[in-house]
């Protein structure tokens, strides 16, 4: 009888150390690898530290970087291939024309032009000249409530639009020191035809009976248009949510990290004096963007560092090592690469043609230059088959 | 001056989080190289974080800079953001640049400007968040 048993359990640790090995290798085959830089040239007005930069491709087959200019304000559009500006829309916060303090937008062509402001709770329509001819709020009166939310249109969540529906992500207008912040709505739509807008969606399961942190509540959305679905990345979810708009059914696909070994823990002390401290020792699951050139996704990862240095001073929040999951187009992790510590900034990033580009705007880069939006251009390797 | 700088402190700080020990205040004085004579108190103001009390802090700074009692410590990551609200240029005593965010690094600023009263033997931060700015800030102006 014990013969049998140890028998049992020699084949089962056999069985479970392959399986293991299997889900490993999975992290290995395919690699992101450093091909070439960008250079953008900043003005004086223009900080290369934006909520917002997205790729672009006009009518003439012009790939452009669109880069919003949050303080100046204005929408800079560079030619990605001889690094250069291409295009300026400046863009005015009040007066006629005005669009608030723009935090992000959509671009869908040269004269239409959705602008974001998320502290106006305002959605501005605009030409090629910056002229306004549309304007949509999404508050009833000033009072922000419970049930309503901030506009989350940056880099990590850009809005879609899909017939006359406009999908955002929002942050519940809620205390982020209570359990109640994530039973709030986590999703918006806008019809651009009579200016009606609705809350949808709310976070996943694990979020509940806990505190997360000011970094924890955000969450990182793309959208494939190939398959019209929206995936979600949440910070603590090591699973995808994938949600069809047209059925609002969700499912759910593993993509957890190789670098995230337990579970991640809430707040012990939920409140504002302890979230630096618990958002460095704590691993998150950052952005998420869908490579419609090789049918693919990469998942942005950062993981934890001690609250303090050996010398005692209190580490950066961009010090934390960052990782990339590369993930097929059915959502099947192919790889994760870690990229060099204090380079790049996990949450400016775009994909093109050429790859995918990260922001080499750490500030602890050696090789930071202020005046230059900086980009390194990672290539999956083995090139995927099915690159277009 | 000095007295009401301190009854703000102890009365902020009963009502509002307030952090930090003497000797991180003195090594971001001897880091920045700030000459502390005469000098009361310090704001430490973040470029990034809370903006409508970041820009307040920044408006009460260039109608006050000129006062020599109330130092201002510009503190981000490089110095082009503090070049774009022209706050670099300023050839003032009273203004120094942190371009590399030691404060952040020694905990004495996160995401609200913070007032140190330099002459209380414990200085202790006040953050100058939406609930605290206007009657600090008031009541600075009073005594000027």
């Amino acid at each position: 009888m014990i013969k049998t048993s140890s028998l049992f359990l020699f084949v089962l640790f056999i069985l479970s150390s392959c399986q293991t090995r299997k889900k490993n290798d999975n992290y290995e085959k395919y690699e992101l690898v450093q091909d070439h830089t960008v250079n953008f040239p900043m003005d004086d007005q223009t900080s290369y530290r934006t909520f917002f930069v997205n790729s672009f491709q006009d009518s003439l087959n012009n790939e452009l970087l669109v880069f919003l200019a949050q303080q100046k304000p204005s929408i800079q559009f560079f030619d990605i291939a001889n690094q250069s500006l291409y295009k300026e829309i400046k863009l005015s916060k009040g007066g006629p024309h005005g669009v608030g303090s723009p935090a992000g937008l959509l671009m869908l062509s040269w004269d239409s032009i959705f602008v974001v402001s998320s502290s106006r709770y305002l959605v501005s329509l605009i030409n090629s000249n910056g002229a306004l001819l549309k304007s949509y709020r999404v508050l009833t009166g000033s009072a922000y409530n419970d049930n309503t939310g901030m506009l989350q249109p940056y880099t990590t969540s850009p809005p879609v639009k899909i017939n006359d529906l406009i999908y955002f992500n929002v942050a519940p207008d809620r205390d982020v020191y209570k359990p109640s912040y994530f039973e709030g709505t986590t999703n918006l739509t806008l019809d651009i035809s009579n200016g009606q807008y609705a809350y949808f969606n709310t976070y996943p399961k694990e979020f509940k009976n806990g505190v997360w942190g000011v970094t924890g509540i955000t969450y990182s959305t793309t959208f494939n248009p190939l398959k019209k679905e929206f995936i979600y990345s949440f910070t603590i979810s090591d699973s995808l949510v994938v949600f069809d708009p047209e059925t609002n059914k969700s499912k759910r696909y593993y993509a957890g990290s190789r670098f995230i070994k337990s579970k991640i823990r809430p707040m012990s002390k939920p409140e504002n004096n302890h979230d630096l401290e618990y958002a460095l020792e704590t691993p998150y699951y950052k952005g998420i963007i869908y490579d419609k050139y090789r049918d693919m996704y990469y998942r942005f990862v950062i993981h934890s560092i001690p609250y303090k240095d050996e010398t005692g001073e209190i580490n950066g929040f961009h010090e934390k090592p960052v990782s990339v999951i590369l993930l097929d187009k059915d959502l099947s992790v192919m790889g994760e690469t870690k990229l060099p510590d204090n380079i790049f900034l996990n949450h400016i990033y775009f994909v093109a043609k050429d790859g995918l580009f990260i922001s080499n705007g750490n500030p602890e880069n050696p090789e930071l230059k202020e005046d230059f939006a900086v980009f390194t251009c990672f290539k999956v390797s083995p090139p995927p088959a099915n690159t277009n | 001056m000095v007295k009401v700088l301190f009854q703000l402190l102890v009365i902020g700080c009963s009502f509002f989080s307030c952090s930090t020990e003497k000797s991180e205040i003195e090594t971001l004085i001897n880091d920045l190289n700030i000459h502390v004579e005469g000098i009361n108190a310090i704001i430490v103001v973040p470029l990034d974080g809370c903006s409508g009390c970041i820009h307040k802090t920044v408006n009460f700074m260039a109608e006050n800079v000129g006062r020599k009692n109330i130092a201002y410590v510009i503190t981000d990551y490089g110095i082009k953001r503090a070049k774009m609200m022209h706050l670099y240029e300023q050839e003032n005593p009273m203004l120094f640049m942190d371009s590399k965010a030691r404060a952040r690094k020694l905990g004495l600023v996160k995401f609200y400007p913070v007032l140190y009263n330099l002459d209380s033997d414990n200085p202790q931060g006040i953050e100058l968040t939406a609930l605290t700015i206007d009657s600090v800030f008031h009541e600075l102006k009073s005594q000027f």
